[in-house]
């Protein structure tokens, strides 16, 4: 286990490392962000001076070592909209995405899960067939069109929730959350529905086939054999094996959510980082951009380990590398 | 999103309103304001010098002097205002003037203000630019201000209104996670700090000590939607009782909605075409095989005038604009001073303007790239296209090149690097107030010594028209500056230095029942909203 820990530790190092250069690059090349920044009555003399404080002008490699050596002292660099050192402007925005994407997830869960059960157990019913078909409408429509016909069905037609913006908060553990008032309720559940519809019909496919794949197995038909019930084996035996690869594609599924609600936040102006993000690019908030990157590769690395161990635990065939 | 969505959301909407009731801006809650907005405020004043952090320094923070509709200098914090000689002038402030916390406001506090807009590090987009004509400043007694100008500038109030004034223990010791937690954001203003949630709203209270006449709302929320569609929605569906910055295209809808009202006012922005005049080889124009020309057509007055006149500027206005707009003869949008009066509109002539390019030598046309911005400007990609499209059918072969502004501004401004050959740009008359910031940065000859033609981009050199326009800049009487400029602008409008498009409109829209007075410079101010 304990190589196993160093090894995956050394792969990240050098995956962040390929990461930030690639990033670097990349934001070099959509040009200065100084002429997006500021009012074009500005005196070329005074732009040039902000041009050589913010070090714009040295060659790539200069300003790519620069922040090398700064972030190993943990400075991100500073927003050149907010003010504010990027790292801490992207974590003081994760909790509300984290929240979204948490709402998103348990919904789907709760909804997916049992519809796949279904689904599954009772696959030739007219409702299971139903279900299948709109788990494929639910992975093929793009994110903003649900988004917009929740917000005409709902907020226009209806008016019964709002179009957007994050609701009220209360401290919870000390975080904020408005997942605990009635009013940050109603503002997260239009943008969670939103965000629920891919990994539902996600879940529920997988389910299904799970079902459909291990209902076929020997150790279940010796179980009915047995005379157990049916009830019983789905929930007691089969469930578990499962829920391996569902638990594998949900770990990466939460990474995705996470860093690319961009649509969904930007749609409801929900302040996360996935709105802080496309409105950074429009800037050419470099530093922002560049912090955000590095921060979504370490949370996909951190989730593709936790993901790991927890298959490992859930089914002892695993073998981790360096066992 | 894709347009077709965001006119669908719309029109659904519109199916679905039936009365005004119950969406109408009621009396009951006539005290709370709640403005959707595109821009969300930089809590620290003297960090990024924007127009919509402006409008948002001067409702919290206050400033000496604030600009009105008209972009014209009133008091504020300053009660009256003197010079004293060319370029020097004295401020008295308002000896009722306080900060939230009861301070009184000095000279002192003026002072290590515009010091830090001056001097904050870091700052991307500095205040420096800002007040650039100051050479300094300091307390006479601490009531009085002293500004220095480098000459003598008729725009320093235009200047000394960018600039917000804090407390000066605030202004020399605060750091920036003050200002954002609320603990430093004390200001002058007509509305105090409440409430900022980053990314979703900021929301302000009236300030009942204020010195000057009192804000109208005993709170106003500013909630950030950047996303069109969504503030449009939001203003549909009573979120919100205000939306700025309207993108023309929702304009028809809203103006058949019942629960809407539409405000538009002329902006003190105009669209222009710049051309390459200043070379003789430019690097995006060829003839019609493909080869480069000897000369450069466009330093010709009749082919600029053949462009001009092949360009339908009702059209765009009506068609690409959706009529949020003004046919434009010059630059300078009307009302300004130094706006010319006696300039005759432009006119589409396809015939005379295919005569003028057979005339000039190019009865087979040639081949033209024009540049422009896709995200800086209202609609600036659709006008490019639309301008290349006019300009085919007189016979040019046109290239249109839609870039993001990070790379085509810092291109263009690079003066001895290849520019452009025709390009689309916008400028606006807010930082003066008058003609002269159109005329100081886009007319003149690039003159990287004294700061003259930043944005003159052309390389259009005009000598005696530099001569006026510099004599223009220094005059401190308004009416004879007006005459000067305007006559400079006349000569400028009549070389075809730039060809005007048109001038831009502010639209803002508001839930029946609300009136709103446009500001020239787009600013969104909470005052500006009133029931009638």
């Amino acid at each position: 286990m304990g190589v196993f820990l160093l090894r995956r530790l050394f792969q990240a190092v050098v995956t962040l490392t390929i990461v930030s250069l690639l990033v670097f690059i990349g934001v070099f090349a959509i040009g200065n962000p100084i002429y997006v920044l500021v009012d074009p009555s500005a005196p070329p003399h005074v732009v040039e001076q902000t041009v050589k404080n913010l070090g714009l002008d040295l060659p790539l490699y200069q300003q790519y070592t620069r922040f090398i050596q700064a972030a190993l002292h943990g400075d991100f660099g500073t927003s050149y909209v907010h003010a504010q050192p990027s790292l801490r402007l992207i974590a003081g925005r994760f909790p509300a995405t984290l929240e979204l994407v948490v709402a998103g997830l348990a919904l789907a869960m709760a909804v997916g899960f049992p519809l796949g059960l279904i689904a599954g157990h009772w696959p030739k019913r007219r409702f299971s067939r139903a279900i299948s078909t709109i788990s494929i409408i639910g992975i093929s429509v793009p994110t903003f069109w649900i988004a917009l016909m929740l917000i005409i069905g709902f907020s226009l037609e209806l008016g019964v929730l709002p179009t957007g913006g994050r609701g009220a908060t209360r401290s919870f553990l000390g975080v904020e959350t408005s997942l605990l008032t009635l009013d940050g309720l109603a503002h997260v559940l239009l943008p969670a529905m939103t965000l629920s519809f891919f990994p539902m019909s996600l879940i529920i496919r997988l389910t299904r086939a799970g079902i459909r794949e291990h209902g076929k197995m020997d150790y279940v038909r010796f179980a009915h054999a047995m005379g157990l019930s049916p009830m019983r084996i789905l929930l007691q035996y089969m469930l578990r094996n499962i829920l391996i690869p569902i638990v594998t594609i949900l770990g990466i599924v939460f990474g995705t959510l996470v860093a690319f609600a961009v649509v969904t936040e930007s749609i409801f102006s929900w302040p996360g980082m996935g709105k802080l993000i496309i409105d950074s690019i429009k800037v050419s908030d470099r530093p922002v951009i560049v912090a955000y990157i590095l921060f979504v590769v370490t949370m996909f690395l951190v989730i593709n380990l936790v993901v790991d161990l927890l298959s490992a635990a859930l089914d002892p065939r695993i073998r981790l590398a360096g066992d | 999103m894709s347009r077709k969505a965001a006119d669908t959301l719309v029109r659904w909407a519109v199916a679905l309103v039936a009365t005004c009731a119950g969406a109408c801006f009621s009396p009951s809650i006539a005290q709370e304001l709640t403005i959707g907005t595109r821009s969300e405020m930089t809590l620290d004043p003297h960090h990024f010098w924007s127009t919509p952090n402006r409008a948002y320094n001067v409702q919290l923070y206050g400033t000496l002097v604030r600009l009105d509709e008209r972009l014209q200098a009133q008091p504020m914090l300053a009660e009256s205002w003197k010079l004293v000689d060319d370029t020097t002038w004295e401020f008295k402030i308002d000896a009722h003037a306080r900060f939230h916390n009861s301070q009184p406001v000095t000279a002192d506090d003026v002072v290590a203000s515009f010091e830090r807009a001056r001097d904050l590090p870091n700052a991307a987009a500095s205040y420096r630019g800002a007040i650039d004509g100051i050479k300094e400043l300091g307390a006479v007694n601490p009531q009085t201000v002293r500004f220095l100008t480098k000459r003598p500038d008729p725009a320093l109030l235009h200047q000394v209104a960018q600039v917000a004034i804090i407390p000066r223990e605030i202004a020399r010791t605060a750091l920036q996670s003050d200002f954002i937690s609320g603990k430093a954001a004390i200001g002058a203003g007509p509305y105090k700090f409440v409430e900022f949630q980053a990314g979703n709203r900021l929301v302000l209270t009236r300030n009942e000590d204020f010195a000057g006449e009192k804000g109208r709302w005993a709170r106003v929320t500013f909630r950030t939607i950047t996303d069109d569609a969504a503030r449009v929605a939001a203003l549909i569906g009573g979120d919100v009782d205000l939306i700025d910055l309207v993108p023309p295209s929702f304009i028809a809808r809203l103006k058949s909605e019942q629960r809407t009202v539409v405000h538009m006012g002329t902006s003190d922005r105009t669209m222009y075409l710049i051309p390459d005049v200043g070379r003789d080889q430019s690097p995006f124009i060829r003839d019609v095989g493909g080869q480069p020309l000897s000369k450069n057509p466009l330093k010709d007055l009749r082919v600029r005038r053949a462009i001009s006149l092949a360009i339908d500027r009702e059209t765009l206005v009506q068609k690409v604009m959706e009529g949020a707009g003004q046919p434009a003869n010059q630059t300078v949008a009307p009302g300004v001073l130094g706006y010319a009066e006696a300039l005759p509109a432009l006119r589409l002539d396809l015939a005379e303007a295919k005569r003028l390019l057979a005339e000039a030598g190019y009865p087979e046309g040639f081949q033209l790239t024009i540049h422009c911005t896709n995200d800086r400007y209202i609609n600036d990609s659709r006008i490019c296209q639309s301008i290349g499209q006019m300009l085919s059918r007189l016979g040019i072969k046109m290239d249109v090149q839609a870039l993001p502004r990070a790379v085509l501004f810092p291109r263009i401004t690079n003066h001895e690097g290849e520019r452009i050959s025709l390009a689309l740009l916008a400028f606006g008359s807010g930082t003066t107030g008058d003609a002269g910031g159109i005329l100081n940065n886009t007319i003149h000859t690039w003159d990287r010594q004294r700061g003259f033609g930043a944005w003159n981009v052309g390389h259009y050199s005009n000598p005696e028209l530099d001569a006026a326009i510099e004599s223009a800049a220094a005059t401190l009487d308004a009416s004879e500056r007006g005459k000067r400029q305007a006559k400079a602008v006349a000569v400028a409008m009549e070389d075809l230095a730039v060809i005007p498009l048109f001038h831009s409109n502010v639209v803002v829209t508001s839930k029946k029942g609300l009136h709103y007075r446009i500001y020239a410079d787009e600013s969104t101010i909470a005052d500006a909203a009133t029931m009638p």
